[in-house]
């Protein structure tokens, strides 16, 4: 697995910092873990943009490919900014 | 001890030039930075040439607030034909083109910049010992950390190496080093300040902030910087200005919020006094202190390092040795050989976090527990005006102690990254020293573009409270 993100990442690492980062890496991986006891509880999440539109001149308007965009991602997974989810 | 205000007086009232107060700094600089390390570029010639323009607009009594005023900028952010390194080998001999819109502000009202401050690589850390030049020592103790990552900002301040200083904060790196080196630090609302120019972490975390000897110079600086910026779609209208408008405003009447999680989570013995002192001055004032909860804090630090990772690992790609960046021989190791370790490790974390088989367990989460805390801001913010915390789990420790295990490494933005996740302003301000004489700092947290107000708190409780100042 972590030669793979390795590889993602573009990073080659050599044999001397090899198992200290992979060590160091597996414990913020560890410090992640906590999330899975996190329970979301607000029956309607406010989602990030809509927590500043609430005050967002009513001007400021994205483009039309821009709002499609943003329409289908709070339909899908709710997140406010886009980040290219790897496969 | 001196501030921008009265430096502003003498200025116009010439009873000192700008290139005296700017050859003055350049010494000061000459004298103590090879014992703190604050700075990476210092720009003399250039300065003394922008000091010598700020003093013809002050003859002719045409100066505006930050005209002749020297001040450092963090090395993240772009200036113009001023090598912008981001504390990393990957862009040691980069030079812009082109300014910041924040530092563009600056010099429309010529400011003088003195030079580029270090910071954590990439702004990633909390204690400014990642930095391919070096860590920032601390003025009070040079043995100790500066905090991070805009160490180099806060640093240069507190040492009087600078008067004002930009940094960058995207989970606490200017609240964080401004706390440890015993001087002001505030993050503003997300939006207020364009991040145009700004070397991105984390796009979505990221604000320039000022580290300053007060919080009124805070409001100075941010005064100039703040504003919508078309080359920023996510600055706001919101950010309207005038962050003095509220000095002077009484605190009777006021209601302070106080997370119980976040006084349960105090473990210095002096810290909590110098919070417990901050809370019962407050109370003296006639303020209201109030009990209020923001149960996800417990798992701000996990997001905010999913979250923070999975950004930065997508803004660093591009620095391939190819488009942007150092480039080694064999050019499969320009990442590999121009990163630091913490970035490298960032960046393996981030494209953990994305990939999909774990995309729903850690980063969506993440984005989950990010609204969970706006809403529990919402919920607070209507029975509070602002929300008071510890700045810091600890002062500030040794350089390169042993034992620097990840626990404790991340742990020390347990206070600051609820704010930071939730897009809200925050200021720290010293308010007291520990056994070691170190500074300790407090947080006030306002509700979304109310920086003003936090301003004018922090203003206020300054006014009472001496400060020490570091002997080099």
């Amino acid at each position: 697995m972590f030669e793979k993100l390795l590889i993602k990442s573009g990073l080659y690492i050599d044999k001397t910092e090899h198992n200290i980062i992979e060590k160091e890496v597996s414990e913020m991986i560890n410090e992640l873990k906590i999330l899975s006891d996190f329970k979301p509880k607000y029956d309607k999440i406010s989602h990030i943009s809509s927590f500043f539109s609430d005050l967002r001149d009513d001007e400021i308007k994205p483009s039309s490919k821009t709002s499609d965009i943003l329409s289908n991602s709070k339909s899908k997974n709710n997140t406010g900014f886009l980040v290219k989810k790897i496969i | 001890m001196i501030t921008l205000s009265k430096l502003r007086k003498e200025l116009d009232s010439k009873n000192v030039s700008a290139q005296e107060i700017t050859r003055s700094y350049l010494n000061n600089i000459k004298k103590y930075d090879n014992k703190i390390n604050s700075y990476i570029t210092v720009c003399e010639e250039y300065s003394l040439n922008t000091a010598k323009k700020a003093q013809e607009i002050i003859d002719k009594k045409e100066s505006l607030p930050m005209t002749g005023i020297p001040i450092a900028i963090k090395d993240n952010i772009c200036t113009n034909r001023i090598k912008t390194t981001c504390a990393s080998k990957m862009l040691e001999d980069f030079v812009p083109f082109y300014n910041a819109t924040a530092v563009e502000k600056l010099l429309n009202q010529n400011a003088v910049i003195l030079g580029k401050t270090n910071l954590d690589e990439f702004g990633m850390g909390d204690s400014n010992q990642n930095s391919y030049f070096g860590a920032v020592k601390n003025p009070y103790n040079t043995k100790c950390v500066s905090g991070g990552s805009s160490g180099g900002s806060a640093a240069a301040v507190a040492a009087k190496l600078a008067l004002v200083a930009l940094g960058t904060d995207t989970g606490g790196s200017v609240r964080q080093p401004a706390a440890l080196c015993g001087i002001t630090g505030i993050r503003p609302t997300y939006g207020t300040v364009s991040r145009f120019g700004v070397v991105a972490f984390a796009s979505s975390l990221d604000q320039i902030g000022v580290c300053a000897n007060s919080a009124q110079d805070a409001g100075y600086v941010l005064n100039c910087i703040y504003g919508v910026d078309q080359r920023d779609s996510t600055t706001s209208k919101n950010a309207t200005g005038n962050y003095l408008g509220m000095i002077d405003m009484p605190i009777k009447g006021l209601k302070i919020g106080i997370p119980v999680e976040f006084l349960n989570n105090i473990v210095s013995d002096d810290i909590k006094k110098s919070f417990l002192s901050v809370i019962d001055y407050f109370k003296n004032n006639d303020a209201q202190i109030i009990d209020v909860s923001l149960p996800s804090s417990k798992y701000g630090i996990a997001a905010y390092l999913a979250i923070s990772s999975a950004e930065a690992s997508a803004n660093l790609s591009k620095f391939d040795g190819i488009k942007y960046g150092f480039n080694s021989q064999n050019h499969e190791n320009s990442r590999s050989t121009a990163f630091g370790k913490e970035v490298k490790k960032r960046i393996l974390l981030g494209n953990y976090v994305l990939s999909d088989e774990n995309y729903e367990r850690y980063y969506k989460a993440s984005h989950d527990l990010r609204n969970a805390l706006i809403c529990e801001y919402r919920e607070i913010f209507k029975i509070c005006d602002v929300v008071l915390s510890p700045t810091t789990l600890q002062t500030a420790q040794e350089i390169y102690s042993p034992g620097n295990i990840l626990s404790q490494e991340y742990s020390q933005d347990i206070y600051t990254v609820s704010a930071s996740l939730a897009g809200l302003p925050e200021i720290s301000t010293t308010c007291g020293y520990d056994k070691n004489n170190l500074p300790i700092g407090f947080s006030i947290t306002g509700k979304p573009f109310d920086d003003a107000k936090i301003i004018s708190i922090a203003d206020r409780f300054e006014k009472d409270f001496i400060r020490k100042e570091p002997i080099l």
